[in-house]
């Protein structure tokens, strides 16, 4: 995917960029409203991750541009500001996500997925990868053509790990997916575990290869090397 | 004491004081020129005597105005010539009483004998008036102190009228809502220094309180994107191939920690944005959609935990209040009780068109239960949860008018929330 993302603050674009680049997308990062605008008038991008406070402009007035030129990319928000109108204003406007910083970049990256297949898969939404299939729209998972019957916390799971192959996702970063914002890391740990031990079991027992690695003290690993 | 009693008690006491003293000297006084006044009359009747004593015998018994003449007796004793005055009961023997009298000796005498006369005069009617008079008075002064103890009351209920204004609206101010105490105009001079004081006070403080909300809240947004930065960065060297098992362990110590930093500081923003009122709209909320869905969401942490859930809705009960924090009102307390439940524990949720009650299972509190709602408050010190949950519960039942009671009761810890009336 081709990816513009505008951040004024350089340490966090690099390693947004860095993750983004080692995930295969092409990543351009501007740190201006100035800029940033004149990307959107002359390129086409899959998606544009925003920060709303520039130090020239609302990132808000951006995604007003790109609506304008009736661009087909989807639409990230990152924002410092937690305050539900910006979030509502954001998404009213056409935004598909809007994420407050601090957040996980293992979380960034299964939005883009997500939006990647809306962009580029429309009409036979799947996600497939080597024995599994998802049908993430009607929320089920073939494992060499078998039906695995999952909850929906192994099943959200399972779209999580595949979105972040071969990368290391912390227990926090997972819990925050499953349970959003306000669930204390600390007591869901054990309920991670439960989950992905299920979850693993499920899906060696239809013939899949056991692709979740534990990293020990630190979280998980959807492992394709 | 109120000022108006404690004034009317000191008047009261000073004037009960004068009241009596006054009373008694008014009494001799007025006794002392009654006396003289009769001791006058009775001078007059003695002069009167003189002119016509060559009858004496004749004059025995006799009226000189209002003044009698007693009969004469006889002394041997010529050389007292002093005149006397005193009180004396005499007996009338008419009517059998016992009458008073004042009453005047002298001698007087004659070539060769000497008479001791006695001149009285009745005292029934001026004892009386004395009586009478000194019974006026009394009420007279009684019914004065009464009607100034009175005015006294009323007065100082009317003077005091604008302080207690003032002081309900001191108690009713609220920094939350109003940016100054409004207080009304007063003709008495303290009162108005005193309402003027508080006036730039309030606004003091208010303005303090505002800009010190406005610090924490841009404090603590400006963290988040360092924060940002930190998980980021963090969550980068994750992804290095080849990373020692003890390094690894060094960065997810560190990433904890900096996602507990990040998810304090967003439950802070979230406790100053509920007090600055920042989520002025109002939707009708049907908290039993909101309750299942997230029951649902923690539906296998319930299961893992075994917790045995009890449910009972009431259809159709709804309340006024904002989306965002009836979401998140709710998601505590659910939370909440599944946090702090125990194995094979119970968790009851029970909602009608009153309320909500909501009980766990879990041990007895080691802390005072009034300290359940404060912030930063844990049962225990060892818990990584982050001590805001009940603080924000709090805040939002405030917000909306719901009355929330904590209570210990059968090994469950009950939580009622009571809706405002409609």
């Amino acid at each position: 995917m081709k990816i513009l993302l505008i951040e004024d603050e350089v340490t966090l674009a690099s390693s947004i960029e860095d993750y983004l680049v080692d995930e295969g997308h092409i990543c351009e990062n501007v740190g201006t409203f100035e800029v940033a605008t004149e990307k959107i008038e002359l390129y086409e991008y899959d998606c544009l991750i925003v920060d709303i406070n520039l130090p020239d402009g609302s990132g808000l007035d951006l995604i007003r541009l790109a609506k304008k030129r009736k661009l087909e990319s989807g639409i990230i928000i990152i924002s410092a500001r937690i305050s539900l109108e910006n979030r509502i204003e954001g998404l009213d406007i056409g935004a598909d996500h809007y994420l407050t910083k601090p957040f996980h970049l293992a979380e960034l990256n299964a939005h883009l997925k997500s939006i990647n297949r809306r962009i580029h898969f429309s009409g036979s939404n799947q996600i497939n990868y080597n024995e599994i299939r998802i049908l993430p729209d009607e929320r089920r998972v073939f494992v060499n053509n078998k039906e695995l019957s999952l909850t929906r916390k192994e099943f959200e799971l399972l779209v999580f790990f595949l979105a972040n192959k071969n990368k290391v996702i912390t227990k926090a970063g997972i819990a925050e997916h499953l349970w959003g914002d306000y669930m204390d890391t600390a007591d869901s740990f054990d309920f991670i575990y439960t989950h992905i031990k299920n979850l693993r079991h499920k899906m060696m027992k239809t013939g899949s290869e056991d692709y979740i690695k534990t990293i020990y003290g630190v979280g998980y690993k959807f492992d394709v090397s | 004491m109120k000022l108006a009693t404690k004034s009317s008690l000191n008047f009261l006491s000073v004037a009960l004081f004068t009241f009596l003293f006054g009373i008694i000297a008014f009494y001799y006084t007025l006794r002392f020129q009654v006396d003289k006044f009769i001791n006058n009359e009775l001078n007059i009747a003695k002069v009167a005597f003189f002119e016509k004593s060559d009858n004496l015998s004749s004059l025995e018994g006799t009226y000189l105005g209002a003044c009698q003449l007693m009969p004469l007796k006889s002394v041997a004793n010529l050389n007292d010539t002093l005149v006397h005055f005193q009180d004396t009961l005499i007996l009338n023997p008419q009517t059998k009483k016992l009458l008073p009298y004042r009453q005047m000796t002298f001698v007087i005498s004659t070539k060769h004998s000497a008479f001791e006369v006695k001149i009285i005069r009745p005292l029934e009617e001026t004892d009386r008036l004395i009586i009478n008079l000194f019974l006026f008075m009394t009420l007279l002064v009684i019914l004065l102190i009464l009607i100034l103890l009175i005015i006294n009351q009323y007065s100082s209920h009317q003077l005091w009228k604008d302080f207690y204004i003032s002081l309900d609206k001191i108690n009713k101010f609220n920094l939350d809502t109003q940016t100054e105490i409004d207080l009304p105009e007063t003709e008495i001079k303290e009162f108005e220094d005193l309402n003027t004081v508080l006036c730039l006070m309030s606004k003091r403080i208010a303005s303090d309180y505002s800009r010190m909300k406005e610090y924490t809240e841009n404090a603590s947004h400006e963290i988040q994107t360092p924060l940002a930065i930190i998980n980021a960065k963090l969550e980068m060297l994750l992804q290095c191939k080849e990373l020692p098992e003890k390094q690894y362990q060094i960065i997810a110590d560190a990433s904890e920690a900096s996602d507990r930093l990040a998810r304090l500081n967003k439950t802070l923003i979230l406790l100053t944005r509920i007090e600055n009122r920042q989520f002025p709209e109002m939707e009708t909320i049907f908290p039993q959609e909101i309750i299942e869905r997230q029951l649902e969401n923690y539906e296998e942490i319930i299961q893992s935990k075994r917790i045995r859930l009890s449910t009972s809705f009431e259809p159709n009960v709804s309340i006024q209040m904002n989306p965002t924090l009836s979401e998140i009102l709710f998601l505590n307390l659910i939370k909440n009780a599944i946090r702090h439940n125990i194995p094979n524990g119970l968790l009851i949720l029970k909602l009608d068109e009153k309320g909500m009650e909501i009980a766990n299972s879990g041990d007895i509190l080691k802390v005072n239960s009034d300290l359940l709602f404060n912030r930063f408050y844990k049962s225990t010190k060892s818990s990584k949860s982050l001590g805001l949950g009940l603080a924000i519960v709090k805040k939002i039942t405030e917000l909306f008018q719901i009355e929330i009671n904590y209570e210990y009761k059968e090994n469950l810890h009950r939580i009622y929330l009571q809706f405002p009336p409609k």
